[in-house]
């Protein structure tokens, strides 16, 4: 017996609701980012442009510069590490974060061959303001998939970049309180809110 | 008609699959609301038909069994949602 002819028109109709109730259930899943990397790399960014403030626009250098590279690189080998350990033991990895993952890693790549371009393409504080460029393209990106806090973040990013231009008494200051505002209390809230999702579940 | 698809089960693990890179067995098991032995004849069927690729590993010492859409279940899926669009289009023209 033919198929077609074993399917009415009310089973077809029941088949592709079904069909559109589960991908709409697939769609609403919230997006979860590891709120601690925000943290790590917002704080050891702002450290870096603080310490570049107190050395007055020149190379940063001190205790500061230090501490915020150190905590950067060990940014740097947690998100390895943390996407490896996350990757492997999800259950699920929805398309979206791979094809978000991936605008990322373009995002960054760019920006990391643009901090090697000091100090001729990038100088003074250029230098500077180029990570909180891709900082807040990265937060404009997942806040177009739909988080508002992420767009807050890359508003306060951009703010910052514009705020140290046209007020250029204390850009570092400026800078890093962009990425204290855009990257580390939104990294906070992403952990209270991983927090609060997993004493439900 | 896609008779692989016309099973709610299967077309479930399809639709499931289509939004993610892959899936494990327990989600999908969450997902459908069905037995471990009727899901896993459900994804056996699916294999065979070459519309899901199965991959095994050992998650913290246990083994985790996931399934991602090959491009083949997806082009069948495709399909199959097109096909029956034009049933209910002739349905509702009748």
């Amino acid at each position: 017996m033919d198929k077609n002819m074993a399917m009415d028109a009310e089973q077809a109709r029941e088949h592709l609701e079904m069909v559109d109730r589960i991908l709409r259930q697939a769609d609403e899943r919230p997006y979860r980012p590891m709120g601690g990397l925000y943290v790590a790399w917002g704080l050891g960014a702002a450290l870096v442009e603080i310490a570049g403030q107190f050395a007055s626009g020149g190379p940063p250098a001190g205790p500061l510069a230090i501490a915020g590279s150190i905590i950067l690189f060990g940014s740097l080998l947690y998100t390895v590490a943390v996407s490896v350990l996350a990757r492997r033991n999800a259950s699920r990895i929805p398309a979206s974060e791979v094809r978000m993952g991936k605008v990322m890693g373009a995002v960054w790549l760019c920006i990391f061959v643009a901090a090697l371009c000091q100090p001729h393409m990038f100088a003074s504080w250029a230098a500077a303001a180029i990570w909180n460029l891709g900082a807040a393209i990265s937060m404009l990106v997942i806040g177009f998939f739909g988080d508002r806090r992420a767009l807050f973040g890359a508003i306060a990013l951009l703010a910052s970049v514009l705020v140290a231009n046209y007020w250029f008494v204390y850009p570092g200051f400026v800078l890093a309180g962009g990425f204290l505002v855009g990257y580390v209390a939104i990294g906070v809230l992403y952990m209270i809110q991983n927090a609060r999702s997993a004493a439900c579940e | 008609m896609n008779e692989l698809l016309l099973s709610k089960i299967r077309l479930s693990v399809i639709a499931e699959l289509l939004g993610s890179e892959w899936v494990a067995f327990s989600e999908l098991q969450r997902a459908t609301q069905t037995t471990n032995g009727n899901l896993g004849a459900h994804l056996a069927k699916l294999v065979d038909a070459d519309y899901i690729a199965e991959e095994k590993s050992f998650v913290n010492r246990r083994p985790q069994t996931r399934y991602s859409l090959t491009r083949t279940g997806r082009d069948a899926f495709v399909r199959h949602v097109r096909e029956m669009q034009s049933l209910l289009e002739q349905g509702n023209a009748s």
